[in-house]
Formats: C-alpha cells, structure tokens, sequence
C-alpha cells in the first residue's frame, strides 16, 4: 500500500535544508518537520496505538496538526478529523458515535471529559504528551489490505453533518489530480487558510508533503493575514473558500494597489465550496495578477470540475469542466439523463471517490447510483459540456407549488453594487406553503439597500421569486470552513420572528 | 397627521395597484387579500410600497397576522410602526 508519509520521506532528500511547513509565521525545514513527524509517530507508538486503531484530533490548524496526519499515514492509524469550535458539550456523544480509543487535544481543553484517554498537545512546544499508556485489552490488528486513514466530517452547511471514510490512496489521488489541473510542483509555496479538520485544507497540506513544496499554515483567516501571508512567504498557490474571497474583495476596495502588490507571488487562487457571488468574481479577477479558478465539488468526491475564469471567456457564470478521471451525468428524478441545458441532479463518477458513510451502510448506498455519486446538488451542462451549479436540491423553496431556486435570488441579489454577500432560504408561509427570505451584507447603509435592493429584484425577478423577507444584517453565520450557515440562519431568522416551521 | 391619514395613503396604494375601486363603506374592515385586490404575486410589490410611503420596514410578525389582511388592521399596524420611529 502506497503511504502519503512514505511519498513525503521520498521527497526529504531532494528537499535539502528547504522550509518544509510555515505554522503561522514560523518555518520549519524539511528535517526539523521530518523531526517533528518521527517524534510524533514514535509517541504515537509508545502510548499503545497501532495499525487500525482510531486516532481522535480535536486540534487547530498547525504544524503539529500537520505531523500527526503524517504520523498517522506511517502507523496506518485511523483519524477522526474533529471541529475544535465543537461545543464541549457536544463532544462527548461524538466521542461515543466514532469511539476513538483515544484522542489528541491542546493542553488544558475540556476533551479529558470525554471518557476516553486523552494524548496532550502542548502549544508552547509543538510537541505532544502522556500521562499513561493506553490500556489495551484486545490484540485486534485488522488485516484488511487498506484501512481507513481519515473520518472526516461534511461542512453541515445544509444538514446534520456525516462522517466521510477516506483511504490514503484517495488522498494521494486527491492530491495527484489537483497537482496535475494546476500545474503544482516541488517549486510551490501553498497556502492553507481553512481548518485542517476539513478535506480541503488536508488535501492543501498534503500537496507540498508529497511534491516536495512548501506549507503555509495560516490558523486564524482574515482577509488582511491572508494578504500579509502571501506577501512574507511568498505563497503560490492556494484554494479559498468563495466566501473568503467575498471578503478579501470588500477588504481590497479601500486600497487596490497595495492589496494587488501583496499578491504579486501567486500563480492560481481556486475558489472552493462554493460559488463566488458575482460582484466578488469580477472583483477578485479585476485584483488578482493571476489565474483565478472556480471549481465544483464535494467532501465525498473531492473536485469535480474547474474552470479557469482567466482563460475560458465566456463561462464565467460556469463550474466548469470534468476533471481528467471524472465523469458528470445531470440526472433526472428517475434517473435518466437531461438534455444538455436542462436542470437535474449532479452525479459525479471519479477516481477521487470516498469509501462511505462511516457506519452509515444504507446512507451510503442511498448516495449512489451505479459507480456514480448522487451530490443532492442541481445544475445542467452546456453544448460545450461546462456545468452550472443550480443550487441544493434539498434547498429548494416550494412557494405556491412551483419550485424556486435561492441561488437565482441570491446571484440577483449580487449583482446589487452594495451587496457583499447574500443568502436565501425559504421559510413556511400559511398561502403559499413557503416564501424566500433574502439576507445580505452591505457595504453601504441598511435602509438605502434595502429599498434599492428590493426595487432592483422587482426588475430582475420573476414574482414568484421575490423575497417576501428581505434583511440587510451585520455578518453572516458561517460553518467552520467559512462558508454560510444557511441552516442557522434560517433557524436564527424563524426565531427571531417567531416563525414555526 | 391626521388618523385618517395611513388609511387613505395604504387604500390610495391598493387602488393603484389592483386599478380597482374600494368599497366606500365598511373600508375598515375590509378583507383587501381575500377580495383579490391584492393576490399573492403583487403582495411583495405592496409590501414595498407601503415600506417606501410610510418609511417603515414591515416584518414576518406583520405580514403574517391576521391584522394585515384588513385595510383597518394594516393601518394600525402602520400607524403603530409610524409612533415607534
């Protein structure tokens, strides 16, 4: 079996005295993270894990993050990939649901509460610590030829989020195919300003550890440390979540220049997870001195198509193209086929795939359709075979018996000059079943957009599209990852209006 | 301000947008939703333009109340937004 923590030792010679990891700002070379990986595998060993065993990280973003997936990777351990932000509260039915036989958390956190031995992390030091072994009581060592190297979680952004199994040969896939569609190799400095919990930011970390780059670990996204960080590390490439880059396009306004010059490094920024508001591409291409891509994917099948928005005129309102060892069919509710322009669900077949829902058999097969993953996501592909990204399916408002679809009004809602970002769902109504709700951030005052928003939309809108609600508010709720919380914004709206659903 | 006022603006606004005459009595209690002045494809536009002509902004717990559907109700909703600013 193929290991990420063999192909990242195949790289230590070429790499020389090379920075490996830059954690917020500090460097490591490639022999102290080396270091760093051996010391963490050998604690690792010497607390009583072995090949099989579930590994639990409730850990921020770091270098020491960083070695413990390699760790991991050499002892063939399996990781839970946890949220630090998880309520204390909540973490011990996690805990309970995945049953790690322990679980690595920063020192002096509320995780010891959770019943199952407990390996410290201490910041201070960047190394990891015990108190007492692990007590064992079976001698299991699976002997299937490929063990789950991570549970990761779905973003819950539209729902109750599902533990994702991934293989390390998937990983590796993962990463081959993203360095292969953006050119990525040992001369790149790449960038990671998500939580390392997510697919997306691992797939960022693996990417140097495998081609022999670099990794810049940024724990905490602004937009002004994400600019600042380009500039000092001299950052390559990066994938940002779209509402990251949303808010380094309001953040650039008050001063282009400046913020084009802190991105002279870049060769391709990706915008990830999901689609950039209009107003945020044009600025963000108008900004940016390099390739700026959009993408469409999911955690169970990785990146499915890109489009580079820089090259490909014409299709900017697009996700773009199937990836190489990708295949897309737009599907109908009985599964047949749509013609091309016609709105169905977005299947994906591809290499990247994940194995299942941990635990979770018949959800698992429930999300396939042959070799193809059923996403729950709507678009419909062009003559040319780009797709366009419709919306959630389970998103969809039901208002007056006709299906609405809250990306068109939130796409209509961006093209408002004032508005930043936007975010829609449908809330009960006693007519019409459900009406849209539109919430958006301004970067003028409220009142004024309010009013020339909901003028605009009367324009741009079919009636029955038009928001009953619509509410300029201060920040939107964001998942972990950075993208809008629809769901907590729905709830939060209900209950602020009292609404019942 | 006169009482009156709200009233005679939110009927003016029905008038305009249905380009039909209001009963000249009982107007108070008059059900402007059921009687199809008002249907649901142009409730958002009147929505806006009571929000424009009285500078107030109307909210689920308005809109979705019994008091909304009558001409007298929506005034005194209107009326009760206008003692609040």
């Amino acid at each position: 079996m193929t290991r990420i923590y063999d192909q990242f030792r195949a790289t230590l010679s070429a790499r020389g005295n090379k920075t490996a990891v830059i954690d917020n700002g500090q460097p490591y070379s490639a022999s102290r993270f080396a270091e760093l990986v051996e010391n963490t595998a050998t604690t690792l060993s010497k607390f009583g894990l072995r090949r099989g065993d579930r590994l639990a990280l409730i850990l921020p973003s770091s270098a020491l993050h960083g070695a413990l997936l390699l760790a991991a990777s050499k002892l063939d351990l399996t990781l839970l990939s946890l949220d630090p932000e998880t309520p204390s509260g909540a973490l011990p039915e996690l805990v309970e649901k995945l049953a790690p036989c322990a679980l690595v958390a920063m020192a002096g956190s509320r995780a010891s509460d959770c019943g199952v031995p407990v390996l410290e992390a201490v910041a201070a030091t960047g190394q990891l610590g015990f108190q007492q072994q692990l007590e064992r009581t079976d001698g299991f060592i699976p002997d299937a030829a490929e063990i789950s190297y991570i549970l990761c979680t779905t973003s819950g952004s539209t729902g109750a989020p599902k533990p994702i199994t991934l293989t390390q040969r998937v990983k590796l896939t993962r990463a081959r195919i993203a360095a292969e569609t953006y050119g990525l190799d040992a001369s790149d400095c790449i960038l990671l300003a998500t939580p390392m919990h997510h697919t997306l930011a691992q797939r960022l970390f693996f990417l140097p550890m495998i081609l022999g780059g670099c990794s810049v670990i940024l724990p905490h996204f602004t937009p002004e440390s994400w600019l600042d960080t380009i500039a000092a590390e001299k950052v390559t490439f990066t994938m940002a979540v779209s509402t990251q880059l949303s808010r380094i396009a309001s953040f650039a306004r008050a001063d282009v220049d400046g913020t084009r010059d802190k991105m002279a490094s870049l060769k391709a920024v990706v915008a990830s997870s999901s689609a950039l508001p209009d107003q945020s591409k044009r600025e963000i291409l108008a900004l940016c001195p390099c390739d700026i891509h959009e993408m469409y994917g999911t955690s169970e099948t990785a990146t499915a198509t890109d489009v580079n928005l820089n090259k490909d005129a014409g299709k900017q309102t697009s996700v773009g193209r199937p990836l190489p060892e990708v295949e897309l069919r737009i599907l109908s509710r009985d599964f047949t086929d749509q013609p091309t322009g016609e709105v169905g669900q977005i299947a994906v077949k591809t290499a990247q795939i994940f194995s299942g829902y941990e635990g979770m058999p018949s959800q698992t097969g429930a999300a396939m359709h042959g070799d193809f993953f059923l996403t729950g996501d709507l678009g419909y592909l062009d003559s040319d075979g780009f797709l366009y990204f419709s919306g959630r399916e389970k998103e969809i408002i039901k208002t007056g018996g006709t299906s609405v679809f809250p990306f068109d009004i939130e796409r209509a809602a961006t093209l408002h000059g004032d508005v930043i970002e936007a975010c829609s769902f449908g809330v009960p109504d006693n007519l019409m079943g459900e009406v849209p709700v539109l919430l958006v951030t301004s970067a003028a005052e409220a009142k004024s957009t309010r009013r020339s928003l909901r003028r605009m939309l009367l324009k741009n809108l079919a009636n029955i599209q038009q928001p009953r609600y619509v509410e300029v508010v201060d920040a939107m709720l964001r998942t972990a990852t950075g993208k809008i919380d629809k769901i907590g914004l729905a709830s939060d709206f209900m209950e602020r209006h009292g609404l019942e659903e | 301000m006169t009482e009156e006022t709200p009233q005679k603006k939110i009927a003016a606004i029905l008038r305009r947008q249905s380009g039909h005459d209001l009963p000249t009595e009982g107007l108070d209690g008059f059900r402007y939703i059921e009687a199809g002045v008002v249907d649901s494809m142009g409730l958002i536009e009147f929505i806006i333009e009571l929000e424009e002509t009285f500078d107030i902004e109307m909210e689920p717990g308005d809109t979705e109340s019994d008091e909304f559907r009558t001409v007298g109700g929506l005034t005194r909703i209107v009326r009760s937004k206008l003692a609040c600013q």
